[in-house]
């Protein structure tokens, strides 16, 4: 009834370039995968935590050192974080690679984190945006129109989200995620699995081939046993549920109910019914109640953590997924709001890592976190509106951590960095983000300009930021 | 052009374009009228109890008290869109809660279910004219309850707007501290999704159709944002008037209050977007921040840009994702007023969607986009739900339309939108799809994935076989088919006209027959049955669910 699910995955568009080194001849084939040796365990992921609404930078990295502080301070008022606070609680980092007379401390509910910063575990990039090149002030304020020198329409939630997501507008509606999972579709004797969303829809994990696989992270949704005496809606399915038509629209849904019902199994069966402890890992184990922006992204992390702990049952190799947790959008109540926010971030993201060691899988998979763009320095009242530049993360076992990446932006007004109310000009790219964590995947320098089109504008030297281990050491 | 009298499927398809869901009384009285008499008795229809009397009315419990609770009102939502008997209104109403977002979803705002029962009667009251009449001066100034310039003033003064999109508390630069300046969300917002759209369109006549073509000029900058939230600044509520301390439930359906201490009285440069507002020459007043609301809202109301995007997102709520560009000048053009009919008259627009000449052939038979096999829309869920029960009597066994959180599998829950994004873009296409290579859209399959598509039919068997909601409080009626469960094929094509206006085919229509032919039906209780399988069956059939 249901035809072989690798139908599903467009074979026909051409695969990608790869080299020898990208993707051994023997992983080639689909479904041979599974033949390798249960102990060679060469699995890589990806796991986007994307802050849906505009993350605060401000008040996430907070300035420390005394020029910055006191301009954060002066900017922000009554949404400031106090300096005795960062101090009380020993918040400032202290990175590895000294920043040159500057220095930050995490906001306080970001404190789960610290010990991740201090074991070299997290990394911190600094000023990180959408560009399509890199622009000083002055090109800024002279192109801002032009959509080929800058993002187009910056300020707009859905489009920086899709652009944050796809380093790109049109023709690139494939998210870097997806695009990054094209390149290894052949060697997960699941491809349908390769690029898996708990945190719902977005453009991040379509690539040209593959397809964003939705789970919610209670586990695959099933059809329930029917209520109706002995008429069971799954024996009774049938061709007017899964026929052929030739209406597009009809088709698109039949398609998606395919791919629903083909890999529920799979998933089923697969992923490790073990759960995290929960008094070491209480993040990721919370009450069935708990509708709290911690628990949403527990829930989505845990079920992450389980599918990776369940690979090789599933023959997967490369995944790419995606978490989300809104709120972000602090146009007032930031205050009251974001440390919630961020709790959740750092307890969340932390305690991810911890369970990774815990199941042997830490240097194997590398979270970061996301958002559409930062927000303005000065505040409205009780909240900050829309910005650019912004400050995230990168946590795992194979990351070079205890340190910052990327240039300290200068904080105030009317500063270099400032394009009005201290929205921060970037001085990273998502792009260079993006590539620092494809090659750590595995992707081929070979295969660079066609994963990441507007990385050529960055000078060769920089494509890489250094973040992860093993793309700086030979 | 009067259109020749409707036959039963042609009636079943017009009232699946023009309502929430239809019963065979209607397909009847669209058949005996014609589409515009039909259309004519709806626009005048009576309104029914406000949502603000009937959650008062029928949850006493929260009248004093915190309550954020807001399902009372989605559960008056439910009831006015499968009750009401002005349908075309109903469906108006969802169709602009859809672009004039806001929502209850996160129980974050004091009495929600009040202040979201008053803007959706404010929206209500806004949606036709009516038997009201305008005057002159109303005619010329567009503002009068039928147009969509009153659905703008409405939306910027409602305080569960001034609380969702964050302009209540918004002050003057440095109304705050120094450095602090005026809320930017609400004009954003305004711009972007409520009005122009973020790129601008150009209008052209060919073949002496109008024409609006999307550009890849932006229709505003940042700096118009910027501008457009100093109006914005001064609104706020009383805090003695909020009910945890000692205020009254009507001011929560009150608009927001102007302290004009805090309002920009100054003069806005809009730098050509539309006309500038001149400095108040009384300073910081109500009646000050009052007339530059009604100036700033007057200009974004002519701008044309208003027509093609408000038009497209209504075209694509009652009828298809993908009008024709023909399609879409002729209904923008109703909208900009280009027509003979007022800018902005929502009647207007209505009509000219429904009645489109691309819909019909030369014969005036409404046949047109049929043998298009990409011409629709996927239906919503809340539609889904809505045509079921209509179609068989859906009754609240409490009185209370009691849905509550069960509508959570079907997907969709009015005024519950995740964001101010709607819970579908205009522009979506589903990737690496048949769609997205031919360039079209299909918004409702953004919330169309592995996982809500098995929750819908989950819902859909629980919704058909023991009813949904707190005790099971609304089930469906299907006493008048137990007559006709002996010849499933004809129960099924009858069915078939009622839930799919006729749309299924008949290969389908024999599958389905032939699945419930397989049941008993000795006792009343499996002829129950037989009806509620071939309900569920064709529920879940994407020939129903794709709505052409």
């Amino acid at each position: 009834m249901i035809s072989n699910r690798r139908n599903f995955l467009r074979m026909g568009a051409s695969l990608p370039m790869a080299t020898a080194a990208s993707l051994p001849a023997s992983l080639c084939h689909i479904g041979t995968a599974a033949a390798q040796s249960a102990s060679s365990d060469d699995y890589k992921a990806l796991v986007c935590i994307y802050m849906a609404g505009g993350a605060d930078y401000a008040n996430t990295l907070v300035p420390f050192d005394d020029t910055s502080y006191a301009a954060y301070q002066s900017y922000r008022t009554d949404i400031a974080i106090k300096k005795q606070e960062l101090i009380d609680k020993g918040l400032v980092l202290n990175p590895t690679v000294p920043l040159n007379q500057r220095a930050f401390a995490l906001a306080p509910t970001l404190a789960p984190l610290l010990p991740k910063f201090q074991q070299q575990r997290l990394a911190v990039l600094l000023n990180i945006g959408t560009l399509i090149k890199p622009l000083t002030k002055a090109e800024f304020n002279q192109k801002k129109s032009n959509r080929l020198e800058v993002p187009f329409s910056l300020f707009a939630h859905d489009d920086q989200r899709r652009y944050f997501l796809s380093t790109g507008e049109e023709g690139l509606v494939a998210g870097w995620g997806g695009r990054i999972g094209d390149h290894f579709l052949e060697q997960n004797t699941e491809p349908t699995l390769s690029c898996v969303s708990l945190g719902g829809i977005s453009n991040f994990l379509n690539g040209q081939r593959a397809f964003q696989f939705i789970v919610p992270p209670g586990g695959p949704t099933v059809i329930r046993p029917a209520n109706n005496g002995s008429f069971t809606l799954i024996d009774g399915m049938g061709d007017f549920l899964l026929g052929t038509s030739g209406h597009l629209f009809e088709q698109e849904y039949t398609q998606i109910l395919a791919r629903s019902m083909a890999t529920k199994d799979v998933l089923v069966s697969g992923v490790t019914d073990v759960i995290p402890n929960a008094s070491t890992f209480s993040a990721l184990r919370p009450a069935d109640n708990d509708t709290s922006s911690k628990a949403q992204l527990g829930r989505q992390l845990a079920y992450v953590a389980r599918m990776i702990k369940g690979r090789q049952n599933m023959g997967l190799k490369r995944q790419v997924f995606f978490c989300e947790i809104g709120g972000w959008d602090l146009h007032s109540n930031l205050s009251s709001n974001h440390p919630t926010l961020l709790d959740a971030v750092g307890s969340c993201m932390a305690s991810f890592d911890d369970l990774a060691q815990e199941w042997g899988f830490a240097d194997k998979v590398t979270q970061f976190t996301s958002s559409e763009f930062g927000r303005t320095l000065s505040g409205n009242g009780d909240g900050s509106d829309h910005g650019w530049g912004s400050m995230h993360f990168v946590l795992g076992g194979a990351v070079n951590g205890g340190r910052y990446y990327g240039k300290p932006p200068v904080i105030g007004i009317n500063t270099v960095d400032d394009v009005g109310h201290g929205i921060l000009l970037p001085t990273t790219s998502v792009d260079q983000m993006a590539w620092t964590l494809a090659r750590w995947m595995g992707v081929a320098d070979s295969d660079q300009a066609q994963l990441l089109p507007h990385l050529s504008n960055f000078a060769p030297e920089v494509r890489d930021l250094g973040f992860m281990r093993s793309n700086v050491t030979a | 052009m009067p259109y020749p009298l409707p036959t039963k499927a042609e009636a079943a398809r017009f009232l699946s374009h023009a309502t929430m869901g239809y019963t065979s009384a209607d397909i009847e009285a669209v058949q005996r009228l014609g589409y515009e008499a039909w259309l004519s008795q709806q626009f005048v229809a009576w309104r029914q109890t406000s949502h603000w009397d009937w959650i008062k009315a029928k949850y006493p419990e929260i009248n004093h008290g915190i309550a954020g609770w807001p399902y009372p009102l989605v559960n008056s939502l439910w009831r006015r869109f499968i009750e009401g008997r002005d349908q075309v209104r109903q469906k108006t109403v969802f169709a602009l809660t859809e672009i004039v977002v806001t929502s209850v979803k996160f129980y974050i705002y004091p009495w929600q279910q009040f202040m979201g029962a008053a803007y959706v009667d404010m929206l209500e009251a806004n949606t036709f004219k009516g038997r009201y009449v305008p005057t002159s001066q109303e005619l010329d100034s567009k503002k009068y309850p039928g147009n969509y310039r009153n659905v703008l003033q409405g939306v910027s003064t409602s305080l569960l707007m001034a609380f969702y999109l964050t302009f209540k508390g918004s002050r003057k630069a440095g109304g705050y501290s120094p450095n602090s300046r005026p809320d930017e969300n609400y004009a954003r917002e305004l711009l972007q999704l409520f009005s122009l759209g973020l790129f601008k369109y150009e209008r052209s006549v060919v073949n002496g159709n109008p024409i609006y073509t999307l550009t890849q000029t932006p229709t505003y900058t940042q700096e118009h944002v910027t501008e457009l939230a100093r109006v914005f600044t001064g609104y706020e509520m009383e805090s003695s008037s909020d009910l945890r301390y000692g205020g009254v439930i009507d001011y929560y359906k009150k608009p927001i209050k102007m302290f004009p201490q805090h309002f920009d009285a100054g003069s806005k440069n809009f730098d050509g977007l539309m006309p500038n507002i001149p400095a108040s020459s009384t300073g910081a007043t109500t009646e000050a921040a009052a007339q530059q609301l009604d100036m700033a809202l007057d200009g974004i109301f002519k701008h044309d840009n208003i027509g093609p995007n408000i038009a497209k997102r209504l075209i694509q709520r009652f009828v298809t994702s993908n009008p024709s560009p023909e399609y879409l000048g002729r209904v923008a053009d109703v909208f900009n007023g280009y027509a003979g009919t007022p800018r902005g008259d929502i009647e207007s627009v209505v009509k000219a969607i429904l009645l489109d000449p691309s819909l019909f052939d030369e014969n005036g038979r409404r046949l047109g986009g049929l043998d298009d096999a990409t011409f629709g829309k996927l239906r919503e869920p809340v539609c889904r739900y809505a045509q079921l029960g209509r179609a068989f009597n859906l009754q609240s066994a409490s009185g209370k339309w009691s849905v509550d959180t069960a509508a959570n599998d079907l997907g969709q829950v009015p005024m519950m939108a995740d964001s101010v994004f709607n819970f579908f873009q205009p522009s979506y296409t589903p990737p690496n799809s048949a769609l997205a290579e031919q360039g079209l859209v299909s918004p409702e399959f953004q919330i169309t994935n592995e996982s809500s598509v098995i929750s819908y039919i989950n819902f859909i068997d629980s919704a058909v076989n023991q009813g949904i909601g707190n005790n099971a409080d609304l089930k469906i009626d299907v006493t008048p088919w137990l007559g006709k469960v002996g010849n499933p094929k004809a129960m099924v094509e009858e069915m078939n006209l009622l839930l799919a206006a006729g749309q299924l085919t008949s290969e389908t229509i024999a599958s389905i027959a032939s699945l419930v032919n397989k049941l008993p039906f000795a006792t009343t209780l499996q002829r129950e049955q037989r009806i509620k399988a071939a309900i569920v069956a064709i529920m879940v059939s994407p020939q129903f669910l794709v709505q052409k």
